[in-house]
């Protein structure tokens, strides 16, 4: 895997042939799919439930629905990869918003320390898309790291963090969308 | 810029409460702009996911893999293969149906097998090594975690390697019909090599069946197997623990159309085989393992012969 933008492109065109075959009941192209996104999709489930048990009942939760709903996915619209992961970081969401303490403890338990917000988790993909992501999320303010760290990677809503941060739901909001808008610029996105 | 369209960001990392949402995409519908940044951030937010890319416990493949066998699409696109390819779900959601109705004691000589429904997901304990690296669960240093990432890249590699190996293993499948048993190999295999592919492609051919057989060499006793699928004109034998030869003897595999018996190859390698038969099923109305004197390959069968037949 060397990464670089033709390797992306290409990479980016092939998941869409796999979820057009699965659209047409393509068992095989699944598998492929499953191959090619689990550990992205295992892992955002992960960072949000903090249990692997019950990030592996979420992300089979996920392929299910991708494998229902892969004849409405719009190649027009969003990548495959942004389809999937969006999908399901809503599912992941709306599903640990339900559970309690008790059903999820390992949600609750991981916020007690001090926070963090300067490394990032280079695990997984290409090399080429980690350093990527890493150097993007290296570039944030201090202050949008934590917001989107908190509603993204913790599912926590911008309610939620606001509490969390003492701070202003405003204050936070507005941290979040300067977040996404200065890691939309440094990953390269919409340009 | 108003309040509403501040919130896209918000709902792209799925921060806004219910009601909150439900106002937002009341506006999204009718909001060009918001449309298309709600979609940049999608795509910004799935370049950040090698952040947390984790890979996931081997046998949750299986698992998703099973469940959607069961699942029929919501819609399907009017397509020319539309037909055949529903017909091929199907049998599919009737496999898994099938699994779990089978019982140990009353085992029919051959039986349809490799259909991914018929595996089982792996036990925890089956999938230590990943369980019992710390780069598995992510840290999420930025969330207090303890930090454990000191680790160096090569050794992230490395164990990029062995999880890929992983993932490969549980692609094989290996699910075989040993004496009724089912089983599922745990060996690591590092690359995802072609013959894998055509190993996994045979253990899921819709047609496959498996057919075992023992193999007695004084008073030890192995089963093997050996999986036909006739569509794809491909056969994977299957062995474990095979009885020790004498020196230089060796074990040959075999295809026979009735008397005339052609070289499948020899059995490489110790503890667990899985092996393709070198050439076509054509026509072959058996599989053979036999014990030959070696080291080279016979031309014809001389020694001991332990056949399957196969329709």
């Amino acid at each position: 895997m060397t990464g670089g933008p033709a390797e992306h492109a290409r990479r980016t065109a092939d998941l869409v042939d796999l979820v057009q075959r699965m659209a047409r009941g393509d068992a095989d192209a699944f598998a492929d799919l499953y191959d090619e996104t689990s550990a992205s999709v295992y892992g955002i489930a992960l960072s949000v439930v903090r249990s692997p048990r019950l990030a592996e009942t979420l992300t089979q939760e996920v392929y299910a629905d991708a494998w229902r709903t892969a004849a409405r996915y719009d190649p027009g619209e969003v990548t495959v990869l942004a389809w999937l992961i969006s999908t399901a970081h809503r599912h992941i969401v709306e599903r640990v918003r339900t559970m309690s303490r008790e059903s999820a403890p390992d949600r609750f338990s991981g916020l007690n320390g001090n926070h963090r917000f300067d490394r990032a988790n280079p695990a997984g993909g290409s090399r080429a898309d980690a350093e990527q992501a890493r150097r993007a999320w290296c570039l944030l303010s201090p202050t949008h790291r934590e917001a989107v760290t908190l509603a993204y990677f913790g599912g926590y809503s911008q309610t939620e963090v606001a509490r969390m941060l003492g701070q202003p739901l405003g204050t936070v909001r507005a941290s979040i969308r300067d977040g996404m808008v200065a890691l939309r610029a440094a990953t390269g996105v919409g340009l | 810029m108003s309040d509403v369209h501040a919130a896209a960001a918000s709902y792209a990392v799925d921060a806004l409460s219910s009601a909150e949402r439900a106002e937002f995409e009341a506006h999204l519908d009718g909001c060009a702009s918001c449309h298309v940044e709600v979609h940049e951030f999608a795509e910004t937010l799935a370049e950040l996911a090698p952040l947390v890319a984790s890979a996931p416990p081997v046998g949750l493949r299986n698992s998703v893999l099973t469940a959607v066998a069961d699942l029929r699409q919501a819609d399907l696109q009017q397509a020319d293969r539309q037909q055949a390819d529903q017909q091929r779900a199907a049998r599919l959601a009737e496999r898994a149906g099938r699994a779990g109705a089978q019982g140990s004691d009353d085992v029919p000589p051959r039986r349809a097998l490799a259909s991914v429904t018929e595996l089982r997901p792996l036990e925890p304990h089956e999938v230590a090594p990943l369980e019992e690296h710390p780069s598995v669960v992510p840290e999420m240093p930025w969330l207090g975690v303890t930090a454990a990432l000191s680790e160096d890249l090569g050794r992230r590699s490395r164990w990029r390697e062995r999880v890929l190996g992983a993932l490969v293993a549980a692609s094989l499948i290996l699910a075989v019909a040993l004496g009724g048993w089912v089983y599922v190999s745990r060996q690591q295999i590092q690359t995802l090599t072609a013959d894998a592919q055509r190993q996994t492609g045979l253990l899921t051919a819709w047609d496959a069946r498996v057919y075992y057989v023992e193999v007695n060499v004084d008073r030890s006793t192995s089963p093997v197997s050996f999986v036909v699928s006739t569509a794809r004109n491909e056969a994977l034998f299957v062995g474990r623990d095979l009885p020790p030869l004498p020196a230089n003897s060796i074990y040959q595999l075999w295809t026979v159309d009735g008397t005339a018996s052609t070289s499948a190859g020899v059995v490489n390698g110790s503890g667990e085989v899985r092996q393709m038969l070198t050439g076509s099923l054509r026509e072959v109305d058996k599989l053979v393992i036999s014990i030959e004197p070696g080291p080279m390959e016979s031309k014809t069968p001389t020694g001991p012969q332990f056949p399957v037949s196969i329709s």
